[in-house]
């Protein structure tokens, strides 16, 4: 994956990044640092075709994101690129086999989906109890993990995480830690957005966003 | 905290804005919506205050005297009076005319169809010889039919004034002298009434009646026919009869003298002297009609114009065929022969009513005609004589909204489908309903028609000076008093003209002026009902709705109250906050209701109605912001209907909005559209709409503005509350078109219902209201149209990502 001068500013005065380039190779974990309002949840946002940049290209292997129609980058998103948040959003009416199966419902048969999503939830450590009840009804550890399967369901080959561990105990960090090492050693790529350098410190790049630009960290030990 | 509210609402512009709009809806455009719907009433009110009392109040008839038609459809045709069969005697008159209540009891008695004394036309004196061939033909208006049968003499020339060189057949020439022929009789409806009372009803001066005939003539014919009484007619001066000549004129090559030689006459004698030798006169009239016709012309000619019933105008036709007056003519007074005609009888009541041809003729007659009577031809001792004592002029002939049945002086406008004006023929026996040609004493109708001659009695009640509701208990008091006598009465007030078509036997559709009974208390009733309903709909639509809207917005506003609760905040300071946001709307709504109400000059009592529903709003704020939400927490998945069944809280207050404003509508379209449709019939409803189009059209808007207004609301709300939802949506890859048809969905899942439902509760209240099956059809299918589309516009508009 490569980002190209990737600039994006808001009501055209305030300049969040300002000439990114990166180089995200697969099976790899990359982490972006920084402080609140830096722009990173913007950057993550802008790499996975969420929000159209003011300027600059991004490459999934030979494909230009923002060269594909609204529709084509959708379904390049949800076929391609997984999605986890700090705040899960998870639909609060579906159970937690529903929510994962929600991305490609409209794709692919139930029958079909359904061995996929419990396959799923069981590795990421779901009680099958858990599995037809309501999000209302989890930890905020199992939320996230449940938002971990959901973003695996189309078994993607890049994961955008938005401060998955900003929400959870030290536990439940660890646990998701550790499951997103198990992705990126089966070849995924993680981008990771992070204040938790702990965190940040299983990477294989670390970089800081700070005035527009990523400054690369190197990685910590 | 007033800056936090303050601060609140920028934030939430949209939401804010239409917070507010929902406000000043409940609180200005339903006041200005019951102000409309009570001014529509008052417009119907007035209008039937104003134009709803007709010439007079009861119709008074002898016992059993409605006919078929009337009992069945409940309209009467115009100026039916024609054809009684009377029963009310004079003394029965004049004892109702003693009912202190009773202010004029005008009777009336058809008494059969009349001629009076007939005139004669010159035919046309060319410059050389001619055969003139003529006869009379009068019409319906569609087909024309002969009244005479055809007649021809050949003119020669006047040799010297006054002595017309002529001949003709000798046996036919009644009716006419030299050039100069009587014109054929007509008869037409003569009616009795009193001339006072009749004067005091109609404010038409009937007293020449009352004198005495002053005419030379007219005693020399009693004298010689054994002074019969004389019936003295007024003769109404805008009735003209159909009549027509036809004349064949064809000049021939013939010479006066070889005639003369051949009769052994000189030019001083007359040529038809010659006809003493019938022998001789025979051959050569016969001869003369086989001469070939040098040149022919023929020519209609129109004499309605000159005729009227009773009396005529002699004409002369010109060489150059124009017709002229003419001072010199011939009169025939043979008046005593008369026809009396049943009552047209209507069949296919319960369809387009029907009128079949009774006898076949030139023309045909629509009813059973008798002659009576005896002709001077006949007698030297005649029953009576028609004697014309003037004419009378009925005024106000502008179009009236209200009608008087049984009225003798009503303009019947008869039409044919192709929108041909069909008028009575010469001849008794027409289908259509004239009026009175002429009038005369009501003694005359004792005196032809027997002792009980009067077929009604129409009465004006005492002391009434409008048509209201005081004033119809009076006229029913009158009413009870003459039905306790063994009349009939029909309470004929505020009658109103409504179009009738009748099929007609050889004619085909017929389109006439009847007279329904009654109009005024249905249009009342109808605009009654109109006003409760949108009176009571919009104030239960405007409180529902603000009470919705706030259970609605509490709970959309739970996030928040949660994250107050969290940062340490008092329950009942968030309570306070949350309701100071609705008091500062509310109080801005209320000063822009009572500038609106300024500017678009409502009365007083309009800033009332906004204070009264300032305070329901303002309880409802306070109680439903300080109202307990149960807990929610759910844990277990819904079966079915996921998403609606946890939003319910949201949604169902949104579909109840909906379903009011489904039902508000349609019961709006349908009501008005029914009252519309039912007092459109009548001339007085026509006009009363007339006067209410503008109102009725501002409430139809006021309806969708509100409506429109309430659900975009709604709808805008609870997409707001979910947008995070719609955001995920996106972010898992769903394109923005499979996210809105996801929407669509599942709007259409709890929209359905709700217009169902609507469609059922307008069904249920409009059959209870006897609205009409077609009205309540387009009430509801206007209110779908409607609803579908705002919605559906609102979802394809609004931004979900």
């Amino acid at each position: 994956m490569k980002v190209r001068n990737l600039h994006k500013s808001f009501e055209n005065k305030l300049s969040i990044l300002n000439g990114i380039d990166i180089t995200l190779p697969k099976g790899s974990w990359t982490s972006i640092i920084g402080p609140s309002g830096v722009g990173k949840s913007t950057l993550l946002h802008c790499l996975s075709g969420l929000l159209m940049p003011d300027e600059g290209k991004v490459y999934f292997d030979d494909v230009d994101l923002f060269g594909l129609q609204e529709k084509q980058r959708s379904d390049y998103r949800r076929f391609n690129i997984g999605f986890i948040f700090q705040d899960y959003k998870l639909l609060p009416y579906y159970s937690v086999l529903d929510n994962v199966m929600l991305p490609l419902m409209y794709d692919r048969p139930k029958k079909e989906l359904y061995p996929i999503a419990v396959d799923l939830l069981k590795r990421v450590g779901i009680n099958e109890n858990l599995f037809k009840r309501l999000p209302n009804g989890l930890s905020g550890g199992e939320k996230q993990r449940v938002a971990i399967a959901r973003a695996l369901i189309a078994n993607p080959a890049t994961l955008f995480c938005d401060e998955p561990t900003g929400n959870l105990d030290e536990q439940n960090r660890d646990r998701v830690v550790n499951l997103l090492k198990s992705l990126k050693e089966e070849g995924k790529r993680i981008i990771l957005v992070t204040h938790d350098l702990e965190v940040a410190s299983h990477s294989d790049q670390l970089f800081r966003l700070s005035t527009g630009k990523l400054i690369n960290e190197g990685v910590l030990l | 905290m007033i800056h936090l509210i303050i601060q609140r609402l920028k934030n939430r512009k949209t939401t804010s804005i239409f917070m507010l709009l929902a406000f000043i809806s409940l609180l200005f455009l339903t006041t200005y919506g019951i102000h409309q719907s009570k001014e529509s009433e008052l417009a119907i009110k007035y209008t039937i205050e104003k134009y709803g009392r007709g010439s007079y109040d009861l119709l008074v008839r002898p016992e059993n005297s409605r006919t078929n038609v009337e009992r069945t459809l409940k309209v009467v045709e115009d100026n039916y009076i024609g054809d009684g069969q009377g029963g009310i005697s004079l003394a029965d008159w004049k004892d109702i005319q003693k009912n202190p209540n009773v202010e004029v009891a005008a009777p009336v008695a058809s008494i059969g169809y009349f001629t009076g004394q007939q005139v004669s036309i010159e035919l046309p004196k060319l410059d050389v010889p001619t055969r003139i061939k003529w006869q009379f033909f009068t019409s319906d208006g569609i087909n024309q039919y002969p009244v005479t049968e055809p007649d021809q003499l050949v003119y020669f020339e006047e040799t010297k004034p006054g002595l017309i060189q002529y001949i003709r057949d000798p046996i036919s020439s009644n009716n006419s002298i030299a050039m100069t022929v009587i014109m054929p009789k007509n008869y037409y409806l003569l009616a009795a009434i009193d001339p006072e009372s009749e004067e005091k009803l109609t404010n038409i001066d009937f007293s020449k009646l009352e004198k005495d005939p002053e005419s030379e003539m007219l005693q020399s014919i009693l004298d010689n026919y054994g002074n019969p009484p004389v019936v003295k007619v007024l003769q109404r001066k805008d009735i003209n009869i159909p009549l027509f000549i036809d004349l064949q004129l064809d000049t021939i090559n013939v010479q006066l003298d070889t005639y003369l030689d051949k009769m052994d006459l000189t030019k001083d004698n007359w040529l038809m002297e010659g006809a003493v030798n019938l022998e001789q006169f025979n051959p050569m009239y016969q001869e003369l009609l086989k001469v070939p016709a040098k040149n022919t012309q023929n020519k209609l000619f129109n004499l309605s114009a000159f005729q009227s019933p009773f009396n005529g105008t002699a004409l002369a036709i010109t060489k150059d065929l124009k017709v002229i007056e003419n001072g010199s003519f011939m009169t025939d007074h043979d008046t005593s022969i008369y026809f009396t005609a049943s009552k047209t009888n209507y069949k296919n009541l319960k369809a387009t009513p029907k009128v079949s041809i009774v006898r076949d003729g030139e023309p045909p007659s629509y009813k059973q005609v008798e002659k009576h009577g005896i002709s001077m031809e006949e007698s030297t001792e005649i029953p009576f004589l028609i004697h014309q004592m003037g004419k009378f002029e009925v005024k106000n002939k502008e179009p009236q909204l209200t009608s008087s049945p049984l009225g003798i002086y009503g303009d019947i406008t008869a039409e044919a489908a192709d929108g041909t004006e069909l008028t009575a023929t010469t001849i008794p026996g027409s289908f259509i309903p004239a009026p009175a040609a002429g009038v005369t004493t009501l003694e005359m109708a004792e005196l032809i028609k027997g002792e009980k001659p009067i077929d009604a009695v129409r009465i004006k009640v005492a002391g009434i000076t409008q048509y209201n509701k005081q004033s119809q208990e009076k006229i029913d008091l009158v009413a009870r008093q003459l039905l306790e006598q063994g009349y009939e009465v029909d309470i004929v007030a505020a009658s109103s003209f409504k179009k009738m078509t009748l099929d007609v036997e050889g004619i085909g559709a017929v389109t006439e002026d009847w007279t329904t009974l009654g109009i005024a208390q249905s249009l009342t009733e109808s605009w009654n009902l109109f006003t409760l309903l949108s009176t009571g709909l919009f104030s239960f639509f405007g409180l529902l709705w603000i009470y919705i809207r706030l259970t609605f917005e509490k709970y959309v506003l739970e996030d928040e109250n949660n994250l107050l609760s969290t940062v340490g905040w008092s329950n009942k300071k968030i309570k306070l906050r949350n309701s100071m946001e609705y008091y500062l709307l509310l109080l801005v709504a209320f000063f822009v209701s009572l500038i609106f109400i300024y500017f678009f000059h409502l009365p007083t009592n309009s800033y009332f109605v906004v204070i009264g529903l300032g305070i329901i709003a303002l309880t409802f704020i306070t109680v439903t912001m300080n109202r307990k939400l149960g807990n929610k927490l759910r844990t277990e998945p819904y079966k079915r209907f996921h998403s609606i069944l946890y939003y319910k809280e949201s949604i169902i207050p949104t579909a109840f909005i909906l379903l009011i404003s489904f039902i508000l509508i349609s019961l709006q379209v349908a009501v008005l559209g029914d009252n519309f449709a039912k007092a459109s019939v009548t001339s007085l409803g026509k006009y009363a709409l007339s006067e209410t189009n503008g109102i009725q059209i501002t409430i139809l808007l006021i309806v969708y503005l509100l409506s429109t207004i309430s659900i975009s609301d709604c709808f805008y709300a609870l997409i707001r509350k979910r947008e995070n939802e719609y955001y995920m949506y996106y972010v898992i890859g769903w394109s923005k078109k499979r996210i809105r048809i996801h929407h669509l969905k599942e709007v259409i899942i709890w929209v359905a219902p709700s217009i169902i439902l609507g469609i059922l509760t307008t069904v249920v209240i409009l059959t209870i209201f006897q609205i009409s099956f077609l009205w309540i059809v387009l009430g509801v299918l206007v209110s779908m149209v409607t609803s579908l589309l705002t919605v559906s516009i609102i979802i394809w508009r609004i931004r979900l990502v």
